[in-house]
């Protein structure tokens, strides 16, 4: 038992379409907690059962051991997944509304406001309207909204859609401070490689079901398969036929995807990476190659089964 | 008020009056009504005294009784000639001039045949040429004055300011329709606006739905109470001044006040839990449309049937009553104690719709991607 947030046996429906069915959610503070699942999984109703914007049919929000308050809610922040944020608002006066109705006085949330512009950057944007400024700048004045009344714990829905790689970084520097300094965070994501180095611990739902959760190392390490990547295009073909000594399909080796840019195999366990290896150095000249545990998406479509999984 | 709902009425007020078009529609207004007060003191209008040229010798005292006609009074200026005076009339310098001639009925010459003043000279003077032909033949002239007098018919004003009430509270219902019309949808464009663009997720987690709502509902009135004012200033000055006020009208615009603003109260909050209810801003103007339809029934019920039953019944029922029952206090069709349960049963509604508003807006905020029936929130 931890001292952050805990979600119990969450159930809800919107008239008949159940969208979650019996999630569990932990957030310990010092961990980065990945909510992750495909597009309409479910994540972003619990995020909001969470912040208590909808009562759930069944289950319980709980944080510190007991169960949540209004009060506590108001020192957690919250980031939607899209906008969230009067356009038409300057982007100081914005944060310093939104601190205030967090409880925070006028000037230590005008302070605290521009503290926060200044780290992420926009210092000089302040007197803007929101609506005149970048997608990426606006994201981030999202997640200024989110702690601009210094949160204990942060809930991000989707932080990182339609972010450029130096956006990505960014808001990955930040994840990482609000955890570093004991902070509580769990953001959702559909993009689950793009996140799998982020994330400490996930929890991975799908249509409204937790179907993988833990410490993402611990879940990689477990993981029964290994994919072999080479450098080099591959042709499934090259594996059947008698002499080969690896068998395609269940208990062997599949192609997971393969072009110009290289290969990557799935083997089952007890399948020689070393043979695998030499039935394609008989057909191309291999310069890199690797044996690695699965991807988060790979442990995805292994949960649910490739013909359930959608692209993610 | 409690702090979130203040730091919600707050932010509209602020960012409203940051938008020029509210103070474009504040100037305007100002403008116009000034422009109602101040043009009937500067214009001509119809209170100048009658302009009569008077052409020949004058021995029937025509003179002395144009000079006795009461306010607005008539100028009698004297001419050489009829064509002198032809001429005055065609230069606007007389209304319509008498030709007194020997022996013969006077001449009148006027433009316009159908006009007060020239009705009230052809009087004068006809009176005048009949009492003179009477003393001529012998008649005591102070006995037929007299006769005149005593024939002319008493006038009685039943209610010397109906007409004026009527007048006024006729604007005033119309100013209360437009207002509340244009509020209600402003409100529920807001709230939808608010919904699609998910900011009402963030404020949920902080601020409870009652606060969102009730704050965009008092914050939208104020801005219109404000729009009110500018056209109702320049209104209040000149009466300052010393204008005049049709009777009991200082008493209809204090009532009317109770109605307007539970009204807009009432109205708003229906306004801002339909706005939850629609998928995108696009769809507010559909979703109020019942309440503008009610709007619309109780104005026309008010200016045409406003002294009926019908107009009783529907100045009792909260949804209508604050078009009618304002109305009816301006033309004096019902009673202190109609009036006091109508106020008591708006008043009732407007707390009973505000929590059932409060559900359906909180049910219904965080329900995206399709416009809501009131069933999929109760």
């Amino acid at each position: 038992m931890h001292d952050g947030l805990r979600v119990v046996g969450l159930r809800h429906a919107f008239g008949e379409r159940v969208v979650l069915d019996g999630v569990d959610l932990d957030v310990p503070p010092g961990r980065v907690v990945g909510l992750l699942g495909p597009n309409g999984a479910g994540k972003t109703t619990l995020m909001r059962i969470v912040f208590g914007v909808i009562d759930p049919n069944a289950g319980e929000v709980r944080w510190q051991g007991r169960p949540v308050a209004a009060d506590d809610r108001r020192r957690w922040g919250y980031m939607p997944q899209e906008r969230g944020l009067y356009r038409e608002m300057r982007t100081l006066d914005h944060l310093v509304w939104l601190a205030r109705l967090y409880g925070v006085e006028r000037r230590d949330a005008a302070r605290r406001a521009r503290d926060l512009l200044e780290r992420l950057g926009l210092a000089d944007r302040a007197g803007d309207p929101i609506r005149d400024l970048s997608g990426g700048m606006a994201q981030r004045v999202q997640l200024a909204a989110a702690m601009v009344h210094g949160p204990t714990l942060l809930v991000l829905d989707e932080p990182f859609a339609g972010l450029d790689p130096v956006a990505t970084a960014f808001l990955a520097g930040v994840i990482r401070d609000h955890v570093d300094a004991g902070g509580h965070l769990v953001f959702s994501s559909h993009q689950l490689d793009l996140v799998q180095d982020l994330c400490e611990t996930i929890v991975m739902i799908h249509a409204g079901r937790v179907v993988l959760e833990g410490p993402v190392r611990d879940l990689r390490e477990r993981a029964p398969d290994r994919y072999l990547r080479v450098d080099v295009e591959v042709d499934a073909t090259w594996f059947d036929g008698p002499g080969v000594g690896v068998a395609v399909g269940a208990g062997g080796v599949d192609v997971v995807s393969s072009g110009s840019a290289g290969t990557r195999l799935r083997l089952s366990p007890g399948v020689d990476a070393g043979a695998v290896l030499d039935v394609i150095r008989r057909h191309r000249r291999v310069t890199d190659f690797g044996v690695e545990a699965p991807t988060l998406s790979e442990l995805f479509i292994a949960a649910v089964g490739p013909t359930e999984a959608v692209p993610v | 008020m409690d702090r979130s709902t203040w730091l919600v009425v707050e932010r509209e007020l602020r960012e409203a009056l940051r938008r020029k078009s509210i103070w474009a529609m504040v100037g305007l207004i100002l403008i116009g009504a000034t422009a109602v007060v101040v043009l009937p003191e500067v214009l001509p209008d119809d209170d100048d005294p009658g302009q009569v040229a008077l052409v020949g010798e004058d021995l029937i005292g025509v003179t002395e009784a144009l000079a006795a006609v009461p306010e607005p009074g008539i100028v009698v200026t004297p001419m050489p000639d009829r064509d002198a005076a032809a001429l005055a009339i065609e230069d606007g310098d007389a209304d319509l001039a008498v030709l007194l001639r020997d022996e013969e009925v006077p001449e009148l010459i006027v433009e316009d045949e159908s006009s007060d003043l020239v009705a009230v000279v052809r009087e004068v003077v006809t009176s005048r040429v009949a009492a003179t032909r009477l003393a001529a033949e012998g008649v005591d002239l102070a006995e037929v004055t007299a006769a005149f007098v005593d024939a002319a018919p008493e006038v009685s004003l039943l209610d010397a300011d109906q007409s004026d009430r009527q007048g006024a509270a006729f604007v005033l219902t119309m100013i209360l329709y437009l207002v509340t019309v244009i509020l209600t949808s402003q409100v529920a464009a807001a709230v939808a606006t608010e919904k699609s663009n998910r900011v009402s997720e963030v404020l949920l987690a902080i601020v409870p739905p009652r606060s969102m709502l009730a704050g965009k509902v008092i914050g939208v009135g104020c801005i219109g109470l404000v729009i009110l004012m500018a056209g109702a200033l320049p209104v209040a000055i000149r009466f300052a001044l010393g204008g005049d006020l049709p009777q009991g009208i200082g008493r209809t615009i204090v009532v009317s006040a109770v109605w307007f603003l539970g009204g807009l109260v009432l109205y708003l909050t229906l306004a801002g839990s339909l706005g939850a209810m629609v998928a995108r801003q696009e769809e507010a103007g559909a979703v109020v449309m019942p309440l503008t339809m009610l709007l619309i029934a109780g104005y026309f019920v008010a200016i045409t049937a406003g002294d009926s039953v019908v107009g009783l019944v529907l100045g009792v029922f909260p949804l209508t009553s604050p078009m009618v029952a304002p109305f009816r206090v301006a033309i004096g069709a019902g009673t202190p104690i109609e009036y006091a349960i109508s106020i008591a049963v708006l008043l009732l509604t407007v707390v009973l719709v505000g929590r059932l508003a409060t559900v359906v807006f909180r049910r219904a905020i965080v329900r995206t991607g399709e416009r809501l029936k009131l069933r999929d929130v109760l």
